[in-house]
């Protein structure tokens, strides 16, 4: 048994002719049968259908707007200049990391830090490029 | 130029896209301006905001017109983006709503909408478009649809991705909770 909703929905494809015969005729029954639901769906599609006389619009600069917005190049994100920066850096810190990994012999993350010497006569960070 | 009427006036307006003419962007927002309009206001209200969303819709589709495969109508497709930018756009002010104030979001969204300055003075009409604000979005959006472009329930079902059943079942419940806003 079918329920309202579903009758209404019915109701709208019957309206784009894309409900089956079947069911037309099942559609046609319950709105004999119930003629006040029938007149409630159509008092309410004519008042959703009252928003097709109105309409909205952007205003009159909208074009030339976006003429602008689409006339002004993008910039990348990484373009070859940043490019470039960011892998010499990149390349810096990499030899910096061996050269502390080599001039204090070991492979910890002291050594990352450099202060793989410290101790309490040595506080100083710069302890190992100093001596 | 392209006539509308030529029916492969899409395919040639699509080509000169690609190939970044301008007066091919001129012509798109000639042709779509109005409908574009009707479903970003439709959804959001007369805001200022509105019409940058309106933008961001042509912009994001004259950028990304290599990827236009053209399997949809241009129509479709920028229905579809103006859709997906207001449900953006509408989470966007919901978060900041919850965020920074705490009373009735929605008492915003009426407050905030200058529909009665629209040109239409008809009173069920303003009172209908304040009701549309306050539908859930999955209800907004099939109404704003259906009503301010007329698209039928095959073409709603292609630019929201959906099956015509869910659509319609969608149209169905949001045409009874409006008219129940509207006897309030």
């Amino acid at each position: 048994m079918k329920t309202e909703e579903q009758y209404h929905i019915d109701w709208f494809l019957s309206k784009e002719e894309l409900l089956s015969a079947n069911n037309l005729l099942a559609l046609n029954d319950f709105i004999k049968t119930y003629p006040i639901v029938y007149e409630q769906w159509k008092s309410n599609e004519k008042d959703v259908e009252l928003l097709r006389r109105s309409s909205f619009s952007f205003s009159d600069s909208f074009n030339s707007r976006v003429l602008l917005r689409m006339s002004k190049k993008a910039i990348p994100f990484f373009d070859r200049s940043s490019v470039l920066v960011a892998s010499i850096g990149i390349a810096a810190s990499l030899l910096l990391m061996l050269n502390l990994f080599v001039e204090q012999n070991t492979w910890s993350l002291d050594a990352l830090l450099g202060i793989v010497d410290m101790d309490s006569n040595n506080t100083n960070l710069l302890f190992y490029i100093n001596s | 130029m392209f006539k509308i009427s030529n029916p492969n006036s899409e395919k040639d307006l699509v080509a000169a896209l690609k190939r970044g003419e301008e007066r091919a962007y001129t012509e798109v927002l000639k042709i779509h301006k109005k409908q574009i309009a009707n479903t970003v206001i439709g959804m959001l209200g007369a805001i200022p905001e509105a019409e940058d969303v309106g933008q961001e819709v042509f912009i994001r589709f004259f950028r990304n017109i290599q990827n236009f495969k053209g399997e949809a109508k241009i129509s479709t497709y920028l229905t579809r983006i103006a859709i997906n930018l207001s449900l953006n756009e509408l989470s966007r002010r919901k978060r900041k709503w919850k965020l920074f104030y705490t009373g009735d979001y929605l008492g915003e969204i009426i407050l905030n909408s200058t529909l009665s300055d629209h040109q239409d003075k008809d009173e069920r009409i303003d009172l209908l478009r304040r009701a549309i604000l306050l539908l859930d979005e999955k209800y907004k959006e099939v109404i704003v649809l259906r009503t301010n472009q007329a698209h039928s329930f095959k073409e709603i079902a292609t630019i929201l991705k959906l099956p015509i059943g869910t659509v319609l079942t969608r149209y169905s419940r949001a045409q009874k909770k409006l008219i129940e806003l509207l006897n309030q």
